[in-house]
């Protein structure tokens, strides 16, 4: 992809986005009363404004490619923060760690109430800190467990949360450990 | 007068109540680690200890997300001048003149001038608020519905045009978060908006999983993808602080004087946080301070910035309290803590709740003095959490942001909300869109849409009374001229640029 595509890229997404939003504004389904504005006037005149914004952003990007984007604030927080970004822009980076990461916390969520909240998140917990590029598995263990428990014991003991106890076969860890903390 | 005193004894001695000052002390503690600790903000400090307020009365939770407010202001600093490691945006102009002068051998010095000017920025603020906010209430209550409007619109101008970076990009991100406001069921005409048929969005989006998604997991996610890479710590291990002798300090009256101005009025206007205050008062000491070494170590540099960002936790609060709008991610959380316990901040809140505020009153002052004790006596354990390795740190906060979006509702779905705008966080910092603008446009989208429609209906759909109301005129001047300005100054340095390349030109 060449870099004025890479650049124009977010806008188009948007602009898209906002156009399919802005064509169901037109087909909420109610009644009109009298002369008040209906429910589709507020997001209507928001996805309008956003669709100018990208369209103002698409032309600039188009004729001056070259160009930064218009900085507004003052010069010296310009500047330091203009460095920062190019600091990150610099760092190496580690698409496919995002990638794990990303597909780490999917399956969290999709496997809580399966497996219940003690197994899922010493799991998660595990791999995740094994994601961020933490090698020591003594620790990673340790770690892992102590913290599903602890959270375990924190939230459902003191703060009264009901969290997922997961189903057969796993709800059975679930069950045990909450007798031993004395969890009702 | 009086009786604004009188009622902040009172509030005194609420928070001297066990559970109010075991709260208020956790959250000078754990607000001063999260702004040190590597790869957490203090925003997202803040939201992560959200859910362990659920369990809490009204009190000790605000004093407790309060107390990480104003600690985590100072404990980003520690680390930006001792080991040239930000812990926060509002903490880069302190690498200037902080790091420098801990660099040619006085980091006691600077840490003394750092936590000084946290103190004084404080205690200062605190001041402020308890006299600006009872008129200031008074004020809002002859408020109508254009007068609302005109000022979240001046929220959303501020954020956008004092946010940094591209306009049309803070403008995008705004509407986003506005737009985002919108889905669920409409409260007027109780029409289905935007949820494609699913039961799920017929509830709208809170503004906390966006919050949560965008601020915590969004920025795990940046910090993965960079491989958790922390720059080396280079401190020497012995950390103290020598605090400045009053004379020393008197010197640089003029530099707390300004700095306090701006961080204050920084924090009053819905949108301009802590960072802008610090940057906007170095700006303000380069350019009408006495001294012309701003840069090279001088206390001044330390001064300027860590008052104004310290001074502005006050000044938010007034519009939280007074309005119920809140003018920074911090404090967009402390009303969502409102919320949850019942409580809607306004102008009422005064009559209805008068011991809660005043002790939120006395727990910013105990909370400044408290953050400068333990800010003295704990800076070396502190300085020990820099060296837990973030990999561990992070998993640990996905965690919370998890477990906090599920203990709003006990439900999986909203889990998935977090994951959303975790990714939308994520992507926004890829793309440089700001995030902060898309989490003001969600939390003040409904009451600028509610305040519009009202005005409509109230004012048979004449626009003009925007302009008319005297109040909500100069508002929409303010909210003008702030959007303006940033065009007027791109479009005169682009014709200087212009004017500079002519006349290179042969």
């Amino acid at each position: 992809m060449n870099a004025r595509l890479r650049a124009l890229a977010p806008y188009l997404l948007v602009l898209a986005g906002a156009a399919v939003l802005l064509w169901k504004t037109y087909h909420f389904g109610f009644t009109p009363r009298g002369d008040r504005p209906g429910p589709d006037v507020w997001p209507r005149a928001i996805l309008l404004l956003a669709m100018l914004a990208c369209v103002v952003r698409v032309v600039a990007v188009l004729r001056h490619p070259r160009n930064p984007d218009p900085v507004l604030i003052r010069d010296v927080m310009d500047n330091a923060l203009a460095e920062q970004e190019r600091a990150a822009e610099a760092a190496q980076r580690y698409p496919w760690l995002l990638g794990i990461g990303i597909a780490l916390t999917i399956a969290y969520v999709a496997l809580l109430g399966t497996l219940g909240f003690a197994v899922d998140t010493a799991l998660y917990l595990a791999a995740m800190i094994r994601t961020g590029r933490y090698r020591r598995w003594p620790v990673i263990a340790a770690v892992a467990v102590a913290g599903s428990l602890v959270f375990m014991f924190v939230f459902m003991k003191i703060v009264y949360l009901s969290l997922p106890i997961g189903r057969p076969p796993f709800d059975a860890v679930s069950l045990a450990l909450m007798q031993l903390m004395g969890i009702r | 007068m009086l009786d604004v005193l009188h009622q902040l004894g009172v509030g005194f001695l609420h928070v001297l109540a066990p559970v109010n000052f075991a709260a208020l002390v956790v959250g000078l503690v754990v607000g001063m680690l999260v702004a040190v600790l590597p790869g957490l903000t203090l925003v997202m400090g803040v939201v992560l200890a959200l859910p362990f307020t659920y369990g809490m009365s009204i009190t000790p939770s605000i004093i407790l997300l309060t107390a990480m407010y104003i600690s985590g202001t100072y404990g980003g600093a520690i680390t930006s001048i001792l080991f040239r490691i930000p812990g926060e945006p509002m903490d880069v102009p302190l690498l200037w003149d902080g790091y420098a002068m801990a660099h040619a051998g006085q980091p006691a010095q600077a840490l003394g001038w750092t936590l000084f000017a946290a103190l004084t920025g404080g205690l200062i603020t605190a001041l402020v608020m308890v006299t600006l906010a009872v008129p200031f209430a008074q004020v809002a209550l002859s408020f109508d519905s254009p007068e609302y409007f005109a000022i979240v619109l001046f929220g959303f101008t501020s954020v956008v045009a004092l946010g940094g970076g591209s306009l049309a990009n803070a403008l995008i991100s705004l509407f986003f978060g506005m737009l985002i406001s919108t889905v669920g069921v409409d409260e007027i005409y109780g029409v289905d908006r935007f949820t494609f048929g699913t039961d799920i969005l017929r509830d709208g989006i809170g503004y906390l999983p966006v919050m949560v998604g965008a601020y915590g997991l969004g920025e795990v996610l940046i910090r993965l993808e960079q491989g958790f890479v922390s720059p080396p710590l280079s401190g020497d291990g012995r950390i103290a602080t020598r605090i400045p002798r009053l004379a020393e300090a008197w010197k640089l009256r003029g530099t707390f004087g300004r700095s306090s101005i701006v961080g204050v009025l920084c924090g009053v206007v819905p949108g301009a946080g802590a960072t802008i205050a610090s940057f906007i008062a170095y700006s303000v000491e380069a350019q009408y301070g006495k001294s012309r070494n701003l840069g090279s170590g001088i206390p001044e540099g330390i001064v300027a910035p860590q008052v104004a960002s310290t001074a502005s936790v006050g000044g938010h609060m007034v519009p939280l309290l007074t309005l119920g709008i809140p003018g920074s991610g911090a404090t967009a959380v402390i009303l969502g803590a409102f919320l949850l316990h019942g409580v809607q901040p306004g102008p009422q809140i005064f009559q209805t709740q008068a011991l809660l505020v005043y002790a939120i009153f006395a727990s910013v002052f105990l909370g400044v003095i408290g953050m400068g004790l333990i800010g003295y006596f704990a800076i070396r354990p502190l300085v020990k959490v820099l060296y837990l390795p973030e990999a561990i740190v992070s998993a640990f906060v996905v965690l919370f942001c998890l477990i906090g979006a599920y203990s709003e509702h006990n439900n999986i779905t909203d889990l998935w909300m977090i994951v959303v705008f975790g990714i939308v966080g994520y992507l926004f910092e890829r793309w440089r869109f700001p995030i902060a603008p898309m989490v003001l446009g969600c939390i003040l989208g409904p009451i600028a849409e509610s305040s519009y429609m009202t005005t409509m209906i109230s004012y048979r759909n004449d626009w003009t009374v925007f302009f008319t109301r005297p109040v909500s005129a100069t508002v929409m001047a303010l909210s003008a001229a702030a959007l303006l300005y940033p065009a007027y100054r791109g479009f005169r340095r682009r014709r200087a640029a212009a004017l500079s390349a002519s006349s290179i030109a042969p």
